[in-house]
C-alpha cells in the first residue's frame, strides 16, 4: 500500500517536473483559472485577460499607495526581465516568465505579493481582472 | 540514541543563543533560527536579528505589518504568530539604552538606536545610498559576514 502511495507519488512528481519548465505549467494555469473565474463572477461580460493591460499596469504610476512605490517599476524595474531591488537594498528575482518559470506557480504566494503590493503602489487591492491581466503580461516577457 | 541526538542539538541551540566570542575575537549575533522568520522576513531584507531591538519593539512592529516602513508586508495570520512569537521570545525583555533611541524611546527602526548610531557615527551619510548599499537597512552590503551574525568595522 505504502509502495503504491510513494509510487503515485513519484511519477507524480516525474511529471510535473517537465511541465513546470513549459510557458503552460499547469500550477499557473490554475491560479490564471481562478482569476477568470473570479473575474466572470464579479462581471459578467469579462472577455479574458489582456497582457496589455497588464503592461499598463505594470508601467503606470499609480495613486493612492505608498509614497516611494507609486509604480510597479519602482522596485521591479522598467524591464521585467532583469533583476529588481526591494527598497531596503535586498534584490528581486525577474517578474517575467521567460527568465523565472517559477514565477505564479505557487498560489499562497501569488495572493501574498499581489495583496502586498497592490496595496503598497495602489493603496487597494487588485481586482482579479488586473492580477490576471498583470500575469498574462508577464507570460510575454 | 535519536533522544541523545535530540538533546545535543537542543544544547547547541541553546548555546547558539547566546552571544559568544568566536570568529577570531569578532561579537556574533545569534542569527534568526526560526524557518518562517528567516524566510519571510529576508523575502524583501536581510533577516534582522532579534537581538537588535527590544521585544516590545518587535511586538509593536509585528501588529503593524500592513504598515511597515512604507509598504504592506501582509503575513497569513498564523505565520504572523508564529514569527511574533519567535522575536518576542528572543528579543531582550528590558531594552538597554543601546536599544533605545538616544531620547530614550522605543523605536521600530534599528537605524534609529543608540547602539546603531554609535557603531556608525563614522560612516559618511552618503555611504548609505551609494552603489550597491541602497539603504542603511541593507547591513550585509558593508558588513560581509552578516550572514554569520559578524558586524565588525568593515
Amino acid at each position: 500500500m505504502i509502495h503504491r502511495i510513494l509510487a503515485t507519488t513519484l511519477l507524480g512528481a516525474a511529471l510535473a517536473v517537465p511541465a513546470a519548465a513549459g510557458a503552460a505549467d499547469p500550477d499557473r494555469q490554475a491560479i490564471l483559472d481562478e482569476f477568470r473565474a473570479q473575474a466572470r463572477k464579479n462581471n459578467p461580460d469579462f472577455s479574458g485577460f489582456s497582457a496589455e493591460r497588464g503592461r499598463e499596469l505594470f508601467y503606470n504610476r499609480h495613486g493612492g499607495g505608498e509614497p516611494e512605490t507609486p509604480r510597479c517599476t519602482s522596485c521591479h524595474t522598467e524591464d521585467p526581465t532583469q533583476a529588481g531591488e526591494t527598497r531596503a537594498g535586498k534584490r528581486i528575482g525577474p517578474v517575467a516568465v521567460s527568465v523565472n518559470p517559477d514565477r505564479f506557480t505557487k498560489r499562497k504566494k501569488v495572493y501574498k505579493w499581489f495583496a502586498r503590493n497592490c496595496d503598497s503602489v495602489l493603496g487597494r487591492r487588485c481586482t482579479p481582472t488586473e492580477k490576471g491581466d498583470f500575469m498574462t503580461f508577464m507570460l510575454t516577457q | 540514541m535519536i533522544k541523545r541526538t535530540m538533546a545535543f542539538m537542543l544544547g547547541v541551540a541553546a548555546l547558539a543563543a547566546t552571544p559568544a566570542l568566536a570568529d577570531g575575537g569578532a561579537e556574533r549575533v545569534p542569527l534568526v533560527t526560526n524557518t518562517k522568520a528567516k524566510k519571510e522576513c529576508s523575502a524583501c531584507h536581510m533577516a534582522f536579528q532579534p537581538a537588535f531591538l527590544p521585544a516590545d519593539a518587535w511586538k509593536t512592529m509585528m501588529r503593524n505589518l500592513d504598515e511597515h516602513f512604507g509598504e504592506n508586508a501582509f503575513l497569513m495570520p498564523e505565520t504572523k504568530k508564529a514569527i511574533a512569537r519567535y522575536y518576542t521570545s528572543h528579543a531582550p525583555k528590558k531594552a538597554g539604552p543601546m536599544l533605545l533611541t538616544p531620547e530614550g524611546e522605543t523605536t521600530q527602526r534599528i537605524t534609529e538606536t543608540s547602539g546603531w548610531r554609535n557603531a556608525h557615527r563614522e560612516v559618511k551619510p552618503g555611504a548609505f545610498k551609494a552603489g550597491d548599499v541602497g539603504a542603511k537597512a541593507n547591513c550585509p552590503a558593508c558588513h560581509k559576514k552578516a550572514s554569520k551574525g559578524v558586524y565588525e568595522d568593515d
